[in-house]
């Protein structure tokens, strides 16, 4: 397999799953890592969007399915946002060595930015505040914006399937947006409400079957 | 901050980030910023103004940052190992409890709560990274008489970029990297 094929961006047919390596499995996800999280401005929602233009529309290595729990694990586990989808991603295509190889592609563009910027952190002040900089920021995130929505339309079809989806989505997204509420009462309230729902579900139907 | 207390302060954030990075900015303040404490309140707010306009993950940009403060480039990776590595024995175990258990009460229960609300935060997502760019500010959401001045200060580029962002995405195959690329360039000369 001609790696610059595959990894260059530009290929219209990437590999199906079941034809690969365990190390070509996991070089893929530690490089689709590193690609994004070297681009991707604005943190985890943002690297979340991305994973899924790559894995789900692009390469078709997950599901929308997969992209909507790995968003409930990453969200519930305690950890960075982008981290814990690595580690998701990376776990359920590759075993462990896909969840560290995607892991250490979410975190190396950081480190290397990051030390870099450090050295001259005082210059890199002056150089954030430089309007053509200032502009091109806000046309990433403008683009975020653009993927992040395109992403939450793709899950509504398979999330919004009974009245309370709506309700929950709703609360979850007024208590963050309008009210700046920290997300993890949000989860919490979540899963506190579905577990109490399900429970009653599940009990009124065992009732009713053995009437 | 030696190496060993670097590795496990961050270790210990990694296990309290609940509902992600956002959580860590207060979380950091509170322990290493001060007097007698690692990071001056200045250094402290030149790192979280970089961090976020600095691509990747917000937490680890930050955990690199006040690493390589405290021991170079050694205390930077330590730093950032130590803040990911509960990530990578929880979500491991979490992904495995859900696909075990994934018929019972409780698993379908949390499915149940989290698929909707996670659709939720994500649109909530979408929004603040729109106040952050298109309306410049914040919406002034519980303020309808706000909303007209909102609209008029629109940043309008910002604005296309999304909805073209948007529209490429649903109907064409064009890969995302070349989306952000372009946006960015845009950015440059069209946006404020």
């Amino acid at each position: 397999m001609d790696s610059a094929k595959t990894t260059g961006g530009r290929d219209e047919r990437p590999e199906p799953l079941r034809d690969l390596s365990r190390w070509r499995i996991g070089w893929v996800l530690f490089w689709s890592y590193i690609r994004i999280t070297s681009l991707v401005l604005g943190g985890g929602y943002a690297i979340i969007a991305a994973v899924q233009e790559e894995f789900v529309r692009r390469r078709k290595w997950l599901t929308e399915d997969d992209v909507i729990e790995m968003i409930t694990v990453t969200q519930t586990v305690p950890g960075i946002l982008a981290c814990n989808s690595a580690v998701y991603v990376g776990w359920k295509l590759g075993g462990l060595p896909g969840a560290v190889a995607a892991l250490l592609g979410a975190i190396i563009p950081s480190l290397v930015i990051i030390i870099a910027i450090a050295a001259v952190m005082s210059r890199a002040q002056d150089f954030i505040q430089k309007p053509m900089v200032r502009g091109a920021f806000v046309g990433l995130i403008a683009c975020i914006v653009g993927m992040v929505f395109a992403t939450a339309i793709r899950m509504w079809k398979k999330v919004m399937i009974e009245p309370l989806a709506y309700i929950i989505s709703g609360c979850a997204l007024v208590g963050l947006a309008v009210f700046k509420l920290p997300p993890v009462w949000l989860i919490l309230g979540a899963i506190v409400l579905g577990i109490a729902v399900q429970t009653v579900t599940v009990l009124s139907r065992r009732g009713e079957r053995e009437k | 901050m030696t190496i060993s207390t670097l590795y496990f302060t961050f270790f210990k954030f990694g296990l309290l980030c609940f509902g992600g990075g956002y959580i860590l900015i207060p979380l950091l303040q509170s322990e290493l910023v001060g007097e007698n404490k690692p990071l001056k309140v200045r250094e402290f707010a030149d790192l979280v103004s970089v961090a976020q306009v600095t691509p990747g993950p917000i937490g680890i940009n930050t955990a690199t940052y006040v690493g390589f403060t405290q021991q170079g480039v050694l205390g930077a990776v330590l730093a950032t190992l130590g803040i990911v590595t509960p990530t990578l024995v929880l979500v491991i175990l979490a992904a495995n409890l859900l696909k075990r258990y994934h018929a019972s009460i409780p698993v379908q229960g949390f499915l149940r709560g989290m698929r909707p609300a996670s659709l939720g935060l994500v649109f909530a997502a979408g929004l603040i990274f729109a106040e952050m760019s298109i309306f410049p500010g914040a919406i002034p959401w519980l303020d309808p008489s706000g909303y007209w001045s909102c609209l008029r200060g629109a940043d309008l580029p910002a604005l296309l970029i999304a909805v073209a962002t948007l529209v490429i995405l649903m109907r064409t195959k064009v890969s995302f990297l070349y989306l952000l690329l372009a946006s960015a360039a845009l950015g440059a000369f069209l946006c404020r």
